[in-house]
C-alpha cells in the first residue's frame, strides 16, 4: 500500500460523496416507508369539516355518538378516539415535514394500528391509562430541546413530565408529544379561543369525550381494510373516512417530487463517486506505466500482472471506500447534530455502506482491468520509454 | 545459446519516412561470450538489445534462445521466456520506487517461479559485502535516497531473475562502465551497448 496515500485519499472523496448522498436518499425513503406503513396498518377516520386542530386526519370534530357508530360497524375491531393538535398553531408549520404534533390517546382502548400496535420506546416508558400531565416525546423532538426522561414540558401553561422518549423512527412521531387524551383535549380548548366561547355559552351540548379530532379503527382479521373503511363511510354520517389504500396512494403521490428528488440524488451519487474512483485508479494504473514495463522486462506475463493490479486496487479501493464511508458518517453525523438541530438527514443504512462498498469495489476493479488492457498492450520498452 | 537474423526495425518519424534502426541484423552468442555493441548515439545499439531481450517486437526477423524460437511466441510465453533466458541491468537502473531495496532486488524472482527457496529469504542473505548489508536499509523504499547501493542493486535484480543473459539496454548516452564484480560472476552470456569500447 505503500505510495498508494493520495489514490485512497482520491476514492474516499468519491466514496464518501456517494455515501453523503445516498445516505439522504436513504433517509427520505424511510421517511415515505414509515408513513405508508402507517396508512396502511390502521383506518383513520375524522369528523367532517375543515379543523385546523385536526392535523393527520384533517377533519373536524369526532364526537363519542359517532366513535360508537363507528364501533359497531361490521367488521371493526377496535376505535381508539385522538386529538391531535399543532404544538405551535402561531407557526406555518402545519402539514410540513418538520411539524411538531402533540397526539392525545385514549389508552382505555388498545392501539388499533397493526403495524404500530406499539411505539417504541428508547428511554422510560409509554403512557398508562391512569397518566395524567405527563408525555412522551419523540426522538427528534427530545434532541432538538435537548430534554430527556425526568425533564419538565410546559404546555399552554401547564407542566408536563417527560415519562418516556421514543425510539427514532424516521417518521412522523419522531416530533410527536404524546400525552393522555385528557390533557390534549384540556389543551384543544386552551388553543382554540372559537371552541372555548362554544363551551362556555353553553350552545353546544358536548362533553368532554365528545372532543375527538378523529379516530383509528382496526379490522377483525380476516377483513379487507378498505371495504371496512367504506362501510364506515356507507353507515355514519358526517365522518371523513381514509381509504387505507388511497391514503397509501395518496402520500405516494404527494411525495413524487421526494421520490424524483432520491432519484436524482441517487443517480448524482452514482455518477459523482463512480467517475472518481474509477478515474483515480486508472490514473494510479497509467502513472505506474514504467513500473509495469519494468515488470514485463523481468518476466512477468499478462495473467500475473493482471492479479497484481487487481489485488492492488481492490485493497486500495476497499480502504478508500471504508474511509470514504467513516468520513461521510463523520460528517454526517456532525450535521445532523449541529446544523439540523436534531433532524436527522442523514441515515446510513446498512445496505447502504454494503452497496457502497461493493459499487466501489466492483467499479475499481473495471477501471483497474482496462487500465491493465491498455498498459499491457504495450511493449516492455514502449512502457519504460513512456513511463518516464 | 544466442542466434537472431534478418533482424528489422523501423520506428515512424515526426515526419518523412520511417526510419530503419536496423536492417537485416543478424547476431550469435556463444555460452561464456562477452560482447560489446558499439556505436553512435542513435545507431541502434538499445533498439538491438531491446530486440534481443524481447523487449519489443521486430517487424521483421527472428531470435532464438537455446534453439527455442522465441521471436514467434505469444505476448505471455514471452514474457516468461524473458524471465527464464534474460537479466537486465537498466543504465538508469529503474528502480520501483514503492517497493523497499530487497523487494527491488527479488522482484524478477517473484515473475519467475525457479523453485528453491523463498526469493526474500535469498535476497536478505545477500553477502555482507554487499552494500544492502543491514536489514534496515533493506527495508527503506527505494525512493529514499541510499545513493552508494543503487548502482549494485541495479545489477543485482538482474542477477535474481536468473536469466542466463544480461544486457544493459542504454537509452541515455553516458559511458558504460566496466562489468561489475557481481556481473562478471553471471554464468551465462553478456552483451552490453556503449559508445565506447573497452
Amino acid at each position: 500500500m505503500r505510495g498508494y496515500g493520495f489514490t485512497v485519499a482520491g476514492i474516499a472523496i468519491g466514496v464518501a460523496g456517494l455515501t453523503a448522498l445516498g445516505g439522504m436518499s436513504e433517509r427520505i425513503v424511510r421517511f415515505i416507508e414509515g408513513g405508508d406503513r402507517f396508512v396502511l396498518g390502521q383506518i383513520s377516520v375524522a369528523g367532517r369539516g375543515l379543523g385546523m386542530g385536526a392535523g393527520f386526519t384533517a377533519g373536524g370534530l369526532l364526537p363519542a355518538s359517532a366513535i360508537r357508530s363507528i364501533a359497531e360497524v361490521p367488521g371493526v375491531a377496535g376505535v381508539q378516539p385522538q386529538v391531535m393538535l399543532p404544538l405551535n398553531p402561531t407557526t406555518s408549520q402545519f402539514m410540513t415535514l418538520t411539524q411538531e404534533l402533540v397526539l392525545g390517546l385514549d389508552l382505555s382502548v388498545p392501539t388499533p394500528n397493526r403495524h404500530y400496535p406499539a411505539l417504541p420506546v428508547r428511554a422510560g416508558r409509554f403512557l398508562n391509562v391512569d397518566d395524567r400531565r405527563v408525555a412522551v416525546v419523540g426522538a427528534a423532538f427530545a434532541s432538538s430541546r435537548g430534554v430527556d426522561v425526568g425533564a419538565r414540558l410546559t404546555l399552554e401553561g401547564e407542566a408536563y413530565e417527560i415519562v418516556g422518549v421514543l425510539e427514532r423512527t424516521l417518521t412522523a412521531p419522531d416530533r410527536f408529544v404524546i400525552v393522555p387524551i385528557a390533557d390534549a383535549r384540556a389543551q384543544w380548548v386552551a388553543k382554540d379561543p372559537m371552541l372555548r366561547t362554544l363551551l362556555a355559552s353553553g350552545a353546544a351540548a358536548m362533553r368532554a369525550d365528545d372532543l375527538n379530532t378523529g379516530a383509528a379503527v382496526g379490522w377483525r382479521a380476516g377483513e379487507d381494510p378498505d371495504a371496512v373503511a367504506r362501510r364506515i363511510a356507507e353507515r355514519v354520517p358526517r365522518v371523513n373516512v381514509q381509504i387505507p389504500s388511497e391514503l397509501s396512494r395518496q402520500l405516494r403521490a404527494s411525495t413524487v417530487f421526494f421520490s424524483a428528488l432520491l432519484t436524482g440524488i441517487a443517480a448524482l451519487g452514482l455518477v459523482i463517486g463512480g467517475l472518481s474512483v474509477a478515474n483515480t485508479i486508472a490514473a494510479a494504473v497509467f502513472e505506474r506505466l514504467r513500473d509495469f514495463g519494468v515488470k514485463r522486462a523481468l518476466g512477468a506475463t499478462d495473467a500475473q500482472l493482471g492479479r497484481e493490479v487487481l489485488t492492488e486496487s481492490l485493497a486500495v479501493t476497499l480502504s478508500g471506500g471504508i474511509g470514504g464511508i467513516v468520513t461521510a458518517i463523520v460528517l454526517g453525523g456532525a450535521i445532523d447534530t449541529w446544523v439540523s438541530r436534531g433532524q436527522q438527514l442523514f441515515l446510513f443504512s446498512a445496505r447502504l455502506v454494503a452497496g457502497a462498498l461493493i459499487f466501489a469495489g466492483l467499479l475499481g476493479a473495471v477501471a483497474a482491468l482496462y487500465a491493465t488492457l491498455r498498459v499491457v498492450r504495450l511493449s516492455p520498452a514502449e512502457a519504460i520509454r513512456r513511463g518516464a | 545459446m544466442l542466434r537472431a537474423r534478418g533482424l528489422v526495425k523501423t520506428y515512424r518519424a515526426p515526419a518523412g519516412p520511417r526510419i530503419r534502426v536496423l536492417d537485416g541484423v543478424d547476431v550469435d552468442v556463444r555460452r561464456g561470450d562477452l560482447v560489446v555493441i558499439a556505436g553512435a548515439s542513435g545507431s541502434g545499439k538499445s533498439t538491438l538489445l531491446n530486440v534481443l531481450g524481447l523487449l519489443e517486437d521486430t517487424d521483421a526477423g527472428e531470435v532464438w534462445f537455446d534453439g527455442e524460437r522465441v521471436s514467434a511466441l505469444g505476448r505471455s510465453a514471452r514474457s516468461r521466456a524473458r524471465g527464464r533466458f534474460v537479466g537486465f541491468v537498466f543504465q538508469s537502473f529503474l528502480l520501483l520506487p514503492s517497493l523497499t531495496a530487497l523487494d527491488n532486488v527479488v522482484l524478477a524472482a517473484r515473475y519467475v517461479d525457479r523453485g528453491g527457496a523463498d526469493p526474500r529469504r535469498r535476497g536478505s542473505g545477500w553477502p555482507s559485502a554487499a552494500p544492502c548489508s543491514t536489514t534496515r536499509r533493506c527495508s527503506w523504499p527505494t525512493s529514499r535516497p541510499v545513493t552508494s547501493t543503487t548502482p549494485t542493486l541495479a545489477s543485482s535484480s538482474g542477477r535474481c531473475g536468473g536469466g542466463r543473459l544480461a544486457g544493459v539496454p542504454s537509452s541515455s548516452s553516458r559511458t558504460a562502465r566496466r562489468p561489475s564484480h557481481r556481473q562478471r560472476r553471471v554464468s551465462g552470456s553478456r552483451m552490453v551497448g556503449s559508445k565506447d569500447t573497452y
